[in-house]
């Protein structure tokens, strides 16, 4: 199954301002890149012509990985506002 | 309102501990409100799927008497995984004991079973609202802002999960570290209740848990399950995010569960099941040693806000341990109320009541699992060469011999524990005393 399937059948009504901010200044520095292999959601992925780290919030499972796993401290990320994001229906 | 017009308790978030808090509390007659961020009770809520019954039989029998549990776990196993192969130890335990140990649950309609039992006793449910900040009054928590509207109690309960902004920034977990928290993903498989129980070799009505450990997380600390439930399977993993963040891989975190799912020791029992849910929630797994103070005056934790979950390796709870939670916290607050109320005697009322309970008699006997469980050779050396002499022992070679029950007890002792594994069996011997 892919991810962006996986991610389709979640309940997930997500607002139209991103609740997971990056700062590119930080990330350009990152060698590891770790939040694309840690996120469950898929939803960092690695611009190469850019060379610039992007994130798609509406697919976020709101786990909270990403901000523990980024030792650089360059994802700032807050609960969706109230009424929005993923709702767990089982 | 209460005679000062503001609230005795404001509870954040409709999970597991924070209603079971509003339950009681309510239930005492003590003004309640509980701000849940998300669409409904329980929204952001995700478990593996199992609460284990008995320590809370006394502290919520009441609570609990209806609820929706899915089927009681007669069946448990541990199976060890190479990259092929797996090798299990199953209890099939058709005893019927007077009350059952464990159950399967689907956490929403849980979630909102009790958010109707706390209504029912006239707390009050607000969805979709967000406790922003935590509003101090010196040294003391008087209450929440919700965007630039201020919302007063005598106690606040942070019963937000285990990311609690609230707790963070009460200054309680000034760090997250990577260690003390484990990532899991999870999925929920529709899959019709004949097929379940035939697949699992179960009675009706009767459920199943599975453990893994091994290369299904590669050489990840960490495990994966099946719970069955009564139309749906629960299928997931769980990481370590320490060991995640040094993961040298190229692989991606969800693609450890599609792996696990497409084993082939595993996807005969998802066959014609149908993906009905995809969820990842972080697990508190830091253990004792890693648990912060459970509050200030005015400012109680409950739940995975708390910490509270324990991980032996092959028994993992935290359900329990969050509903106990909330129901300490409620009494302790009531027990304040009842007399001339003081936040910090009733923090100190609640801290007793914990170091007394099983919550912290418990984590305190396990506080060693944390350390041991992250030992590489649990995952790979050890799975993949038990099952390999096991696989010895029972093949037949062309000369007609089969191995020796001696030499692969030698071989098991010498080569593949070594002196580094005696002491790792003897740690895990000495885990609890």
């Amino acid at each position: 199954m892919k991810i962006e399937d996986k991610i389709a059948i979640c309940s997930i009504k997500h607002h139209e301002e991103s609740h997971i901010k990056i700062d590119l200044t930080i990330c350009k520095n990152c060698q590891t890149r770790i939040c694309i292999i840690a996120c469950p959601a898929h939803i960092y992925t690695y611009e190469s012509e850019t060379g610039k780290l992007i994130v798609d919030h509406t697919g976020c499972l709101e786990c909270g990985t990403c901000i523990i796993i980024c030792l650089l401290k360059g994802i700032t990320w807050t609960y969706p506002p109230a009424g929005y994001g993923i709702y767990y229906r089982y | 309102m209460s005679t000062n017009d503001k609230l005795d308790v404001i509870i954040v978030g409709a999970g597991l501990a924070g209603l079971a808090c509003a339950y009681e509390t309510a239930r005492a007659g003590l003004q309640v409100a509980v701000l849940e961020k998300g669409e409904a009770a329980g929204s952001k809520s995700l478990t593996g799927g199992r609460l284990y019954l008995r320590p809370v039989s006394e502290l919520c029998g009441e609570l609990l008497k209806d609820a929706p549990f899915e089927r009681t776990v007669i069946s448990e196993s541990i199976t060890i995984t190479d990259d092929t192969s797996s090798m299990s130890f199953r209890l099939d335990d058709n005893a019927t004991p007077d009350k059952p140990n464990s159950v399967t649950v689907l956490l929403s309609p849980l979630n909102q079973y009790l958010a109707e039992k706390a209504a029912e006793k006239g707390a009050m449910l607000l969805p979709q609202q967000k406790a922003d900040n935590l509003i101090f009054d010196k040294e003391k928590m008087v209450g929440v802002k919700i965007g630039e509207e201020e919302l007063r109690a005598r106690t606040v309960v942070a019963a937000d999960g285990v990311l609690s902004f609230l707790a963070e920034e009460a200054g309680l977990r000034p760090q997250r570290d990577a260690l003390s928290y484990g990532l899991g993903i999870k999925e929920t498989i529709e899959l019709n209740s004949t097929c379940i129980e035939e697949r699992f070799n179960l009675p009706p009505g009767k459920g199943a848990s599975r453990l893994f450990f091994g290369t299904i997380t590669q050489d990840l600390q960490g495990g994966g399950f099946i719970y069955t439930n009564t139309n749906s399977l629960a299928i997931g993993l769980v990481v370590n995010l320490g060991a995640l963040s040094n993961w040298k891989s190229e692989t991606e975190s969800w693609q450890l569960l599609e792996a696990f799912k497409a084993r082939p020791d595993i996807a005969p029992l998802l066959a014609g099941g149908k993906t009905i849910e995809y969820g990842a929630h972080l697990v508190p797994e830091g253990g004792f040693n890693t648990l912060p103070r459970p509050g200030l005056p005015g400012l109680l934790l409950v739940g995975d806000a708390a910490g509270f979950v324990f991980n032996t390796g092959y028994i993992l709870r935290g359900m329990d341990l969050a509903l106990a939670s909330g129901m300490l916290a409620a009494q302790s607050i009531i027990k304040s109320h009842q007399e001339n109320f003081d936040p910090s005697a009733c923090l100190n009322n609640y801290e007793q009541a914990l170091k007394e309970s099983f919550i912290y008699k418990q984590m305190e006997k396990y506080k060693k699992a944390p350390d041991l469980l992250t030992l590489e050779r649990l995952y790979k050396h050890y799975p993949q060469n038990v099952i390999q002499l096991t696989r010895e022992l029972f093949q037949v070679d062309s000369a007609g011999q089969n191995a020796s029950i001696w030499h692969t007890c030698k071989k098991f002792v010498f080569k593949v524990l070594g002196l580094k594994g005696l002491r790792d069996l003897w740690r895990f011997m000495r885990m609890d005393s």
